[in-house]
């Protein structure tokens, strides 16, 4: 099946990015588009797990990226 | 010729309960315990609207609930900040049922993140928890935006399946 031409704008509607009239059409969309407005429901209720602390934020591409740079350093010697 | 009897308008309008609540909790806030009223407000004006013949067909339900929807809640702000309120609000009463259908799925949502690969969390976390661009995300990751779309949709995926089950 074809998805919706608005499906594209769930993720930037969820997370308040949309401009104002993009987000009034998404709006009126969804009410006449119930494969829009379940794919919209699904996405809030799991993006708001997303955000809630402890859930991602507790692994880190910051920590990542310092294991990486821990290693370097170990592998080089070097500290400052 | 008579006219096909289509749905009671109570139950026409019903069925967009989910829709309006979705609508109005997102521009109140979820936290906000008046969305509820708001929502059996608009329900009631919209069964109201059409019992007395003022909503004709000329557009689709749908529609005609948006507009009705869209103009309840610029009222409700417009009140709000006209009407500052001191006295602290009540706390919801969610229902009991839902609310552990809810924490369930959350709990799935959970197990799926946590069983991630790093490469999948990273993208999540960037795009999600920190808000950052496809663009941006690419750019931290240091990998093109299709594949962090890709990432973002490949997770979304098995967290959707997940819930499903």
């Amino acid at each position: 099946m074809k998805a919706c031409k608005y499906e594209r704008l769930i993720d930037g509607y969820l997370l308040d990015k949309l401009k104002p009239e993009d987000q009034a059409e998404f709006e009126e969309h969804y009410f006449i588009c119930p494969a829009c407005f379940a794919k919209l429901d699904q996405k809030s209720e799991i993006v708001r797990v997303l955000k809630k602390e402890g859930v991602l934020d507790t692994y880190t591409v910051a920590h990542a990226h310092g294991h990486k740079r821990a290693l370097w350093r170990r592998l080089f010697g070097r500290r400052r | 010729m008579p006219k096909a009897k289509g749905p009671a308008p109570e139950d026409a309008v019903l069925q967009y309960r989910p829709v309006i609540s979705f609508r109005v909790r997102k521009a109140l806030g979820s936290s906000n315990p008046d969305w509820e009223d708001v929502v059996n407000e608009i329900l009631t004006q919209a069964v109201a609207k059409i019992q007395s013949g003022e909503f004709r067909g000329d557009s689709s339900v749908g529609t005609f609930l948006y507009t009705i929807t869209s103009r309840r809640i610029i009222d409700y702000i417009r009140q709000k900040t006209r009407v500052l309120k001191h006295a602290p609000e009540p706390p919801p009463f969610p229902d009991p049922h839902v609310e552990m259908e809810k924490r369930e799925r959350a709990r799935q949502v959970e197990e799926v993140v946590n069983g991630l690969k790093p490469k999948f969390r990273d993208v999540l976390y960037l795009y999600y928890y920190k808000e950052l661009s496809r663009e941006e995300v690419a750019r931290t990751l240091g990998i093109s935006p299709r594949r962090v779309s890709e990432r973002v949709n490949y997770a979304l995926k098995l967290i959707q399946k997940a819930i499903r089950k």
